[in-house]
């Protein structure tokens, strides 16, 4: 029923690409995945992981209309879910220098968060990343601005309802938490987020931009969650490839429990270099960490994220090969050693192998700094 | 007194005027130079790009969309040759005037004659512009084409009378072709290989011949089969030299004149920022006639 809803919705839009000019946009992420643990505590396999449809155009002479719907099938989670990932209008016409974005929508924090995930340059988020703001990100539904401030510097500043915001705490075994899909009711304020960034141009195919970004949310039982982060990238690109990548992002998340004053502080973050050969041929050195407070008082014995358990403080490193066939199509082969899973009674650490083929078809892909 | 405030109120105006400049930015350096020869002082253009990059392969820099924010005109070359980012900046600026249907948006390709316009066109086809080769400010006929396109824009941007100043930049360029013609006139007919369609326009101005493209299929770099087939076909034709742009792979080049034993000669096709179009335009004259003879 979610395939047969999803193919009447694509072909629908497709059909009115005849008559409108509507620009139309498939990608799929295909993953597979092994590990050196064997055993049930990580699934094995290959999965269609994401499938999205997405139609853009202008609405009227000032709003543009974008709509996506998306299939996942988180592999680990064994869950398949249908969801409309993105149905907002946006406007650079409103105020100058400032574009305004209203509906639901990826909020405009961090880095990865940013991006779909098939656009990543890696094929799984970090830990960190899966427990703070989900397996792919935070999205949800309010009103962005982004602005122009000071000549070269750019403010998003955004509202939201909170209602979508990933939470992982999973205080009880089997509590379902860390899920994208997962619904936690109406909080009682709204998440707000800002995002200051500045870029230095060194020549134009050669910069960086550091960005300073901060969350504060409150959820349904009244737990206030204050987020902030540190973004950076750089690039160096030479002629027709991207020759070095540099991207990282490192975070603190303070949880004020209810009607307490002082804050239980995790961090964690990641640094990811890529050294392009030519167009074809890359590799990818990435490290992660995530330090986290387990309530070992309150019997907490591991958090549970991405369906994984995490018993203490993680760390990763993962080794990739990227191949890209064209602008169109990425196959990437990663390794990937870590740290702090609960693998079984004496074992925490375990070697995966992930091989992802990430396609799509439709509007030129845009060649987002 | 009275004297004074008239004095203080000329000189405000003056930097006023000066500050009412129309600001274009323009994505490929030579569409800034014609901006700025089309518009004269009533003009103030810079360029996103500065000559070295291949256009294709671009990111939607901050450092474009700081200086689009300023923009009263985004001049682009269109085609779909800043496909990949131009549409990000543009988005990303916040900036009403130049967006899409606007007064401000400004594709210089409208006017010109298209070459090897693609219809019912897939990407198996490879990066493909099916409006017509991009590739079109190399040739000094296409640029004054596209120059009435900017002349409208910037008239209509800002009420401007610019018959005069398109009148002196047709002239001075159809006085460069006629010059680009008669230095070129000895290799006219002669056959070249290209890596990428870059040259098609350049070769129409001039009558010069395209021999066949190194690339199987455009925007993606030849198998090593293909390379050597072609190599083999090249050894028969008549083509004694592989042209390209100064931002194509080296290596493949370099493979294709060890399998045919055909020279290549890379060169800049767009002028560095600043550059003025007239010497770039000599100079690789120059540079082709040198190497073809």
């Amino acid at each position: 029923m979610k395939w047969f809803l999803l193919l009447l919705v694509a072909s629908g839009l497709v059909h009115a690409q005849q008559v409108q000019l509507i620009d139309w946009f498939a990608g799929a992420d295909i993953v597979a995945t092994g590990d050196s643990a064997g055993g049930e505590e990580i699934r094995d396999g290959a999965v269609v992981r994401e499938f999205e449809f997405s139609a853009n155009s202008q609405i009227d002479h000032t709003w543009e209309g974008v709509l996506t719907l998306a299939y996942h099938n988180e592999l680990q989670l064994q869950d398949e879910a249908v969801d409309v990932h993105e149905a907002f209008l946006f406007s650079p016409k409103i105020f100058d220098g400032t574009t305004v974005k209203l509906g639901k929508f990826f909020l405009g924090f961090g880095r990865l968060n940013r991006f779909h995930r098939h656009d990543w340059i890696f094929t799984e988020a970090p830990v960190y990343h899966k427990d703070f703001f989900g397996n792919e990100g935070v999205i949800d539904t309010g009103a962005e601005i982004s602005s122009i401030t000071g000549g070269d510097m750019r403010t998003t500043i955004g509202i939201v309802s909170g209602s979508d915001f990933v939470h992982g705490h999973a205080h009880e075994e089997g509590e379902d938490a860390g899920h994208d899909h997962a619904s936690e009711g109406q909080p009682y304020t709204p998440t707000g987020y800002i995002r200051i960034a500045s870029f230095k141009e060194i020549t134009t195919q050669k910069g960086f931009e550091t960005a300073l970004n901060f969350i504060a949310r409150n959820d349904s039982e009244g737990t206030r969650f204050h987020y902030a982060g540190l973004d950076f990238i750089y690039k160096n690109r030479v002629a027709q490839y991207v020759q070095d990548l540099v991207q990282a992002e490192v975070w603190n998340r303070a949880t004020f429990e209810k009607s307490e004053q002082d804050s239980i502080d995790e961090g964690g973050g990641y640094l990811y270099y890529q050294r392009g050969f030519n167009r074809h041929h890359a590799l990818g050195l990435r490290y992660d960490f995530y330090n986290l407070e387990l309530h070992k008082d309150e019997g907490e014995t591991h958090r549970e994220v991405d369906g994984l358990h995490l018993v203490g403080d993680y760390s990763a490193y993962t080794l990739s090969y990227i191949y890209t066939n064209s602008e169109f199509m990425k196959t990437r082969l990663t390794l990937e050693h870590s740290n702090g899973l609960e693998i079984d009674e004496e074992k925490d650490q375990v070697t995966r192998f992930y091989a992802q083929l990430v396609f799509s078809i439709g509007a030129h892909p845009a060649h987002v700094y | 007194m009275f004297t004074k405030i008239l004095f203080s109120l000329f000189l405000l105006s003056i930097s006023a005027n000066a500050a009412d400049k129309l600001k274009v930015v323009a994505t490929l350096p030579e569409l800034a130079w014609a901006a700025e020869k089309i518009g004269g002082e009533s003009v103030e253009a810079i360029s996103l790009l500065s000559g070295t990059e291949d256009p294709h392969f671009v990111d939607a820099s901050p450092a474009f969309v700081f200086k689009a924010a300023k923009a009263d005109v985004m001049l682009f070359n269109g085609l779909d040759l800043e496909a990949g980012w131009l549409p990000k900046v543009l988005q990303m600026s916040g900036r009403a005037v130049i967006q899409k249907g606007e007064r401000g948006y400004c594709d210089a390709s409208e006017k010109v004659a298209k070459l090897e316009v693609v219809e019912n066109y897939d990407r198996s086809k490879g990066d493909i512009h099916p409006g017509g080769n991009p590739h079109y400010t190399l040739s000094i006929v296409s640029m004054i084409q596209a120059g009435e396109k900017i002349k409208a824009c910037l008239e209509k941007a800002k009420g401007l009378d610019l018959s005069a100043n398109f009148k002196a930049f047709k002239s001075e360029l159809e006085a460069l072709y006629k010059e680009q013609s008669a230095a070129l006139a000895g290799i006219k007919g002669k056959e070249f290989l290209v890596y990428h369609r870059e040259f098609s326009y350049f070769f129409r101005d001039h009558g010069l011949v395209n021999a066949g493209s190194l690339e199987e299929v455009p925007g993606v770099l030849p198998s090593a089969a293909y390379l050597s087939r072609t190599a083999q076909a090249a050894k028969k034709s008549k083509a004694t030299l592989a042209l390209a742009s100064s931002v194509s792979p080296r290596k493949y080049l370099e493979k294709f004149k060890e399998l045919s034993g055909i020279p290549f000669l890379m060169l800049q096709i767009h002028p560095m920022s600043g550059q003025d179009y007239l010497e770039f335009q000599r100079k690789l004259g120059k540079e082709i006639l040198a190497h073809a003879k």
